[in-house]
């Protein structure tokens, strides 16, 4: 009896080698990695912005891989090589809907750009700090023809993460309160009380008939 | 010999085998077996209608639900504020339902009474009938959730022979499934019971209430969707309803609604001279006139935890619940005052310089509408006859300004022997008390005992009341130009309430929407009246400067001010954001119409999935 257990032992731990290497594998390898850009810029959304739907083909069921797009209009997904399918859901982007689906092979890393038409475009922003109040100048261009202006807003936040939802300040201009688009914008926020050091501030538009805000990249304030 | 044992034993096995196997299940009952006995179909129908309860109510599953709007958020464990308070954003399935298993028990259900001759022929057709309302039922909830889903309106069987591919069935559009439940509402409401005796059991007030209602949602969602800027739809209409529609089915609901008030054996409940309790009853006291279709609970076996999950800090019955819903200042400034002002509360004087100091915290509530009481537990109020005792810190005087003090002690006092803070909070460091400085009353069961968790509540959830029927007819009179007779149901409900004749001689959909928010509040009608009018989003917009998106509260301080006995020990009020309510509430436009499950949608291709999805 003594000689056996030994033996079992040895069997038993034998059999856990074995199954670990059967049982695991290796972690998505290959990483996916992209861009929402207008002109070559990088279209600035709201942070997590839910817009990307990807499948990976040859499966039975077709159920969408979650791929979120952060602040900088920049996702990134680690995935297995494979066949892929990305489309974007209509209307939960600020910009016009592209109803192509992209199909692409991953083998390894790739980067993929994807250019879209914001309804509108901020470009040449500046801020200014005066005293306790901080002015946003920027021009506003209207990139597609069938939507409105809806609002402008600027926001400022302690970190970098500054949207709509998350911020210290915000101030919101209705379009109707607005100078007509060929001429400079500016926006001013009181900031006395935030912090200090040093903030955040961005600048946002939104078209009619949309939810999302397209926004400039988030400054960082120091004074 | 051996041999002789081999063959006996095997003998045995071969004899005791066959009646081993062939034993009836003791723990299910087959169909057969229901339906060769007029009890056991009674059970399966008393079974379906224990399933109907989907959001909301009072089950321990779907207790958080009741705070998914800005009337409230959640106030017990700080464990749970992220899943409560800190939701970024409401996911694409939220209050989404899939009931097609439920559907296909209706539809068995149906399928067999219509077959059965253990029953009279009086007593099939008013069971058909109602087996068809709960059917219809489950098919408005669908619809408000998931827009028009798809009309399965028999049992399929499969026993493998069968190409998959027949069983399924598109969805229908969302017009669609609303004309299919006002056209059962029809076909059924003369066979059902016509008296109105039971409040639990379906009949023919029960079927108009669900048109009235029904029709409501399908009229508004007509008009609203097709004021958006762009407006929800899918090409094939399952999202979306044509704007021509709309009249149509605001006069349906306004019909019913008529019918109800005018032929049903309803009126409003009207007992108690207080109109302050007459209100609080109106929902708790189940010989109320006013109840046309309840979920009952009985101690005898079925009682439910929502007071054990709700009741005030210093009134728990259990050390290890309460204080779970914690209104909000929003809804409580929402109740007008008597007199005809607009519900804010009076923290500051005129000038804006100083507070208003109050002899008692429940002072600056003087006046209110009787409804607030009845709903909500505010400062200084009483619930089973102990008057809550919320008091956030106090304000000390300096000489030229306050100092707040304030301990992370329920109960403390203050340096002068005074209370500092409240046995009931608010204390945000810690769970289990009010964050907004607000508790709940409506559905809080006044029996002592039932805080408990294992004796439990048996106060009943109420799906239709006529207060409800009245504001519909009021929203649907309005909505068809009639603004007078819309007036006299609103103002109708205004005068139980406690207002006097007439205090509304005008309106707009901004009123009814408040009028709704404060008479049905906590009832599961705010989220689904907010989408219908398509007013989530603008509401909702994840602003953190919203009073709306970011639930607020009132908190009393007392004052500590010895040379001035004008200020000395009187009560001020102090608004501010609720600490413990990080992420102001961000509706997007996929919640209008929840996420159709994604194995519905794989085992279905013909699904169409909903907008932004």
């Amino acid at each position: 009896m003594k000689k056996i257990i030994p033996v079992v032992f040895a069997i038993l731990a034998l059999m856990m080698l074995i199954s670990c290497e059967y049982d695991n594998y290796d972690e998505p390898g290959s990483v996916l990695e992209g861009r929402f850009v207008y002109n070559d810029r990088q279209v600035g959304v709201k942070n997590d912005l839910d817009v990307i739907r990807l499948y990976e083909e040859g499966w039975q069921n077709m159920t969408p891989i979650d791929v979120s797009v952060n602040h900088n209009g920049i996702f990134r997904a680690a995935l297995f090589d494979g066949d892929y399918r990305l489309a974007l859901s209509p209307g939960s982007g600020p910009w016009e809907d592209i109803p192509d689906t992209l199909d692409f092979r991953l083998e390894g890393s790739r980067v993929i750009d994807i250019p879209v038409q914001p309804f509108f475009w901020i470009s040449n922003e500046t801020f200014e700090v005066n005293g306790s109040e901080l002015t946003a100048t920027f021009d506003l261009e209207k990139v597609t023809t069938d939507r409105e202006l809806h609002s402008v807003a600027l926001f400022v936040g302690n970190t970098s993460l500054v949207d709509e939802q998350y911020n210290a300040k915000d101030v919101r201009i209705n379009a109707e309160d607005i100078n007509g688009p060929d001429d400079p914008v500016s926006i001013t926020i009181d900031i006395a009380g935030i912090r200090e050091d040093f903030l955040y501030a961005r600048i946002g538009v939104r078209a009619t008939g949309n939810q999302q805000f397209i926004f400039s990249p988030a400054k960082k304030i120091e004074f | 010999m051996k041999k002789t044992i081999y063959i006996l034993i095997l003998a045995l096995c071969l004899g005791g085998c066959e009646d081993f196997l062939d034993r009836e299940p003791t723990d299910i009952l087959v169909d057969e077996q229901v339906w060769s006995d007029p009890e056991l179909i009674r059970s399966f129908l008393a079974n379906l209608y224990g399933r109907m309860q989907h959001f909301s109510g009072f089950d321990d599953g779907t207790r958080v639900q009741i705070i998914d709007t800005d009337d409230a958020m959640w106030s017990a464990h700080i464990n749970e504020d992220g899943r409560t308070n800190n939701r970024q954003q409401y996911n694409y399935d939220f209050r989404g339902i899939w009931a097609y298993p439920l559907i296909r028990d209706l539809n068995i259900f149906i399928e067999n009474i219509q077959a059965t001759d253990l029953l009279s022929e009086e007593e099939k057709s008013s069971f058909l009938a109602e087996g068809r309302f709960l059917r219809a039922y489950i098919y408005f909830l669908e619809v408000r959730s998931m827009g028009g889903v798809p009309l399965v309106l028999e049992s399929y069987d499969y026993d493998g022979t069968q190409d998959v591919s027949e069983y399924r069935v598109p969805r229908s559009t969302e017009a669609g499934i609303y004309d299919f439940i006002a056209s059962e509402m029809d076909a059924v409401k003369d066979d059902l019971p016509q008296d109105g005796t039971s409040r639990t059991r379906a009949n023919r007030w029960t079927a108009l209430a669900l048109k009235s209602r029904s029709m409501l949602y399908a009229g508004a969602i007509a008009r609203y969707n097709n004021l958006m800027d762009a407006p929800i739809t899918t090409p094939g209409g399952e999202v979306g309803i044509p704007a021509d529609r709309a009249e149509d089915y605001y006069r349906q609901s306004l019909e019913a609604s008529l019918e109800i008030i005018g032929e049903g054996p309803y009126d409003l409940y009207n007992n108690n001279a207080d109109k302050q309790e007459n209100f609080y009853e109106a929902l708790v006291n189940k010989n109320s006139p006013e109840v046309i279709w309840a979920y009952d609970y009985s101690q005898d076996g079925k009682t439910h935890k929502f007071t054990f999950y709700n009741i005030p800090r210093s009134l728990r019955e259990a050390p290890d619940n309460s204080s779970g819903t914690a209104p909000s200042l929003h809804l409580v400034e929402t109740y007008d005052y008597l007199n005809g002002d607009e519900g804010e509360l009076r923290t500051m004087n005129s000038a804006g310089d100083d507070y208003v100091y109050y002899d008692h915290p429940e002072d600056i509530f003087a006046g209110k509408d009787p409804r607030l009481w009845g709903t909500v537990i505010y400062p200084g109020a009483a619930f089973r006859g102990e008057k809550v005792s919320i008091q956030a810190g106090v304000l000390a005087w300096n000489g030229s300004s306050y100092d707040m003090a304030s301990s992370n002690k329920l109960g403390d006092t203050y340096s002068d022997g005074g209370l500092m803070v409240g046995l009931d909070g608010p204390l945000p460091s810690i769970g289990f008390n009010t964050n907004t400085g607000f508790y709940i009353r409506k559905h809080l069961d006044t029996r002592t005992g039932s805080g408990n968790q294992g004796d439990g509540s048996d106060v009943w959830w109420v799906r239709f009341r006529l207060g409800e029927i009245l504001l519909n007819a009021a929203e649907a009179s309005f909505e068809l130009g009639d603004e007078a007779t819309a007036l006299k149901y609103i103002n109708r409900l205004r005068v139980r309430a406690g207002f006097p004749e007439n205090s509304l001689t005008e309106l707009s959909l901004e009123k009814i929407a408040e009028e709704r928010q404060v008479e049905l509040a906590f009832e599961d009608h705010r989220w689904w009246d907010l989408k219908r009018w398509r007013l989530s989003h603008v509401f909702y917009d994840g602003d953190p400067d919203s009073d709306i998106a970011k639930i607020k509260a009132l908190w009393p301080y007392r004052v500590v001010r010895p040379d001035d006995p004008a200020k000395h020990n009187k009560y001020v009020f102090i608004r501010r954001n609720a600490p413990r309510f990080g992420s102001p509430m961000y509706f997007r436009l996929g919640n209008y119409y929840s996420k159709i499950p994604q194995n519905a949608i794989n085992a279905n291709p013909l699904l169409v999935p909903n907008p932004f999805h």
